[in-house]
């Protein structure tokens, strides 16, 4: 179960990029909450703390103090720069408990395949989008890979989920298994010669004006 | 062999500003801007990440790969996250001006700074540090590796 952190936000009063950037320059994230059919608030939390909630703590659900208030908030969505080192921008949605909110839980491996038959393991869901209460979102869905074996793939169907949480993917969707190596495409190899290449897409000329 | 798209519409194309590094390469310019797609790891568990701009040829590419394959071979799968889809032309030497543009010579792949180039799943991270590491020597650019964002 993701825990409930407590986060200290304040109010931003300038908008656009270069006020963003010195937020930023200041340790300080740019952030909005909305939801509830309520006013949309610009905020700035710390990033310091921000990062700590979310890679070590692995919050999905915030208790957010804003003006002596407290808010519960569901991080919606997370901006990066393209280096994926430092956050940019951060949505936060109001919740309750009585609502359901749909997110996305990543997938975990446990030990390993008892015999692997000559397979590779191969997972093609590192994360499950998931539909639940905010207090009970999971901080993953752990799978023990222990009795998985060559042609016998764990679908969505087959794992055991949390109360309460139902998995929005189809039922038939593999979630782990083992393959055999070399199964998976091999890139495309052209042979070449000088003066040879890709094929060269041409507009096929109308019959009509042929028999003109 | 090295890789090279199917079918395409034109031989030659635009050749945009990208050339190389080092100020002596460059032609209008370093490539610009950042990667905006294709800058996190999407299938396996770690990624190889470009510091850098600039063409990565085809044979780079392959080779990379080739690295990999050896590397993996019955543990672990990786996947290429870069395709050659520009063609590149160049004129012989001691060719008089004009007389048009040149005959294309090879592929390569735009990369902006921050692209992955390559990922790798089913090994530990030692060993996959450790490949991603050998393809990283491979490849004209600085590069990193890069785990998994988390997810929110």
């Amino acid at each position: 179960m993701a825990t409930s952190v407590s986060l200290q936000a304040q109010p931003r009063t300038g908008s656009g990029s270069r006020a963003a950037v010195k937020l930023r320059k200041q340790g300080l994230v740019p952030a909005i909450v909305y939801g509830h059919k309520e006013a949309n608030i610009s905020v700035a939390v710390s990033a310091e703390e921000l990062d700590r909630a979310i890679r070590v703590l692995h919050a999905r659900v915030l208790d957010l103090q804003l003006d002596g208030k407290k808010e519960t908030v569901l991080i919606r969505e997370l901006q990066w720069d393209p280096f994926g080192r430092t956050m940019l921008h951060v949505d936060f949605a109001r919740v309750s408990e009585s609502d359901r909110v749909r997110v996305s839980v990543p997938v975990e491996l446990r030990n390993v395949p008892k015999t692997t038959g000559g397979g590779v393991l191969d997972q093609p869901l590192h994360t499950l989008h998931v539909e639940c209460s905010p207090t009970k979102i999971p901080e993953a869905i752990r799978i023990d890979i222990t009795n998985l074996t060559l042609g016998a793939p764990i679908h969505i169907r087959d794992l055991t989920l949390p109360e309460g949480v139902k998995v929005l993917e189809p039922p038939e969707a593999v979630v782990v298994q083992l393959k055999l190596p070399g199964v998976e495409p091999v890139p495309i190899a052209i042979p070449t010669e000088p003066g040879t290449g890709p094929e060269v897409i041409k507009k096929e000329k109308k019959a009509e004006d042929e028999e003109e | 062999m090295p890789q090279m798209p199917k079918r395409v519409k034109f031989r030659k194309s635009q050749r945009g500003v990208a050339r190389g590094r080092s100020t002596k390469e460059r032609y209008n310019g370093p490539i610009r801007g950042f990667s905006h797609r294709g800058n996190y790891v999407a299938y396996g568990d770690y990624g190889l990440q470009s510091l850098e701009g600039g063409w990565l040829s085809a044979e780079c590419i392959e080779s990379g790969r080739i690295t990999m394959t050896r590397f993996v071979s019955g543990e672990g799968r990786y996947y290429l996250r870069v395709f050659p889809h520009k063609p590149v032309t160049s004129i012989p030497a001691e060719t008089r001006m004009g007389k048009g543009k040149g005959e294309p010579e090879y592929w390569a792949a735009v990369v902006r700074p921050g692209q992955i180039l390559f990922e790798i799943s089913g090994l530990p991270e030692p060993a996959a540090r450790d490949c991603l590491a050998r393809v990283a020597y491979k490849m004209p650019f600085k590069c990193r590796l890069v785990t998994r964002r988390p997810s929110v």
